[in-house]
């Protein structure tokens, strides 16, 4: 009879931390997009939206996460200074690619749907973002890292981090930490 | 007619392709006859992947060689003749006609979706998908407005279609295609885009008055108006990619997966 007593308090007890973390991955992500779309909406487009808009993301986006998991299991491979400098070189092609999706004067309109922890410290936002008339399923992934932030984004099912996981995988197969950094430099001069 | 060929091919190779979802956990070069390889991330790889349930979805493609061919010739395409298209119809035609060519569209396609909701027992759906069409053809002055999505028990149904119907039961992929205007495919996707032609009053109405050629064009998967968007969608695919191909074809597979997981 304790012990079920004892179950349901500790399972009470996990679900209020669960909706709380939940609840605070949501405030988060809202601050993170509104930040993101008022400094989008002030930007003229082209380089001086991704100059603007790079502080605003540094602050809410995980790119250390997100290179790490993009590279995958060949990450250990790196030293830290490969590791410092693959994460540099992601960070500038993420952001360079996030900022050249938005039209100056197109307001996206989000809706935030149920979201679900699928780990201690993990939440997945799932959302509904109208833009220029076209519903798009847009789920956010958030890590608590001292603070929530964002470490991937899947647009229509389709994750940054596993798309580009695809694509080291061979590079890292090929030529490791040398081959993957030299394909990002290329991509980042790349107009 | 000339779709004949293509549909009978489709099926053979989807017949003969054996394939299966495969995780992680099984040897990469074992996968040679997959579909697709659904990788989750195992134990040993928490330090790089701590998102147990990201499945790292991944094409057979059998004739890579040819598919990359064909993705050159494409893109080829795409950037002499679909973007300049692209422009030039964003050009004459405002933000809100391209938007009412869009939504009279999807509107019309509306047997697609009732069909697949119902070969896929979501009876629910369908009835909602019926009630959104007849408050979208009356109320929305024939499918030119959407007020069905005012109405919050209407308004975010999930997308459907042969292909994905065909996923939810347990067809497999097949091999990986990349084919030349079209684009990315599966052997099962081709024959679903068959099935939604066949769906599809649009393509009714070009078979009889205007031959295939206008079939193609207007029952396509977003059609000829749909231009814009879809080179939006690739550009979004392939523009900051380190391998074009490789982002496409990725990105094509995670986002069909996700349709049948819907």
């Amino acid at each position: 009879m304790k012990l079920a007593l004892l179950t349901l308090v500790l399972a009470s007890a996990l679900a209020v931390v669960t909706r709380a973390s939940n609840e605070d991955a949501e405030t988060a992500l809202r601050a993170a997009v509104d930040q993101v779309l008022t400094v989008a909406q002030k930007a003229k487009g082209g380089s001086s939206m991704a100059d603007q808009i790079t502080p605003v993301l540094l602050r809410h986006v995980c790119f250390e996460s997100m290179t790490r998991r993009a590279v995958g299991p060949g990450w250990r491979q790196f030293t830290p200074e490969q590791k410092a400098e693959a994460t540099k070189l992601f960070t500038k092609l993420i952001i360079r690619s996030y900022s050249e999706k938005f039209t100056p004067g197109e307001q996206p309109d989000t809706k935030y749907l149920k979201s679900s922890s699928p780990g201690a410290g993990k939440v997945e936002i799932p959302t509904i973002t109208v833009y220029k008339g076209s519903r798009y399923n847009v789920t956010y992934r958030m890590e608590d890292r001292g603070k929530w932030m964002v470490t991937d984004i899947l647009a229509e099912g389709v994750s940054l981090v596993a798309n580009y996981r695809a694509q080291f995988d061979a590079l890292v197969k090929k030529g490791g930490a040398v081959a993957v950094i030299a394909s990002l430099k290329q991509s980042v001069e790349r107009t | 007619m000339k779709k004949m060929p293509l549909f009978v091919v489709a099926l053979l190779a989807l017949a003969v392709s054996g394939c299966a979802v495969r995780r992680a956990t099984e040897p990469a070069e074992s996968t040679g006859k997959g579909a697709i390889v659904a990788r989750q991330a195992d134990s040993s790889a928490g330090e790089t992947d701590d998102w147990d349930n990201v499945a790292d979805v991944q094409a057979h493609d059998p004739i890579e060689p040819v598919n990359r061919g064909v993705f050159w010739f494409n893109h080829q395409l795409y950037t002499y003749v679909a973007k300049p298209f692209s422009a030039a119809y964003e050009a004459v035609f405002p933000e809100l006609v391209r938007r009412s060519i869009r939504n009279a569209y999807e509107n019309i396609r509306f047997p697609v979706r009732f069909v697949n909701h119902t070969l896929q027992g979501r009876l629910d759906q369908t009835a909602k998908e019926t009630g959104r069409f007849l408050v979208n053809t009356t109320a929305g002055v024939g499918g030119v407005m959407k007020p069905a999505d005012k109405i919050p028990a209407l308004a975010d149904i999930p997308k459907v279609d042969t292909g994905q119907t065909f996923g939810k039961w347990g067809v497999p992929h097949g091999p990986y295609l990349v084919f030349p205007v079209l684009g990315p495919t599966s052997s099962r996707d081709l024959v679903g885009t068959a099935g939604d032609t066949v769906l599809n009053p649009v393509a009714w109405l070009g078979l009889l008055f205007g031959g295939a050629a206008w079939t193609t064009a207007v029952s396509a998967p977003s059609g000829a108006h749909g231009v814009p968007d879809q080179m939006d969608r690739y550009d979004m695919a392939t523009k900051d990619a380190l391998d074009p191909y490789i982002s496409a074809r990725t990105g094509y597979m995670q986002n069909r997966e996700a349709a049948v997981g819907r």
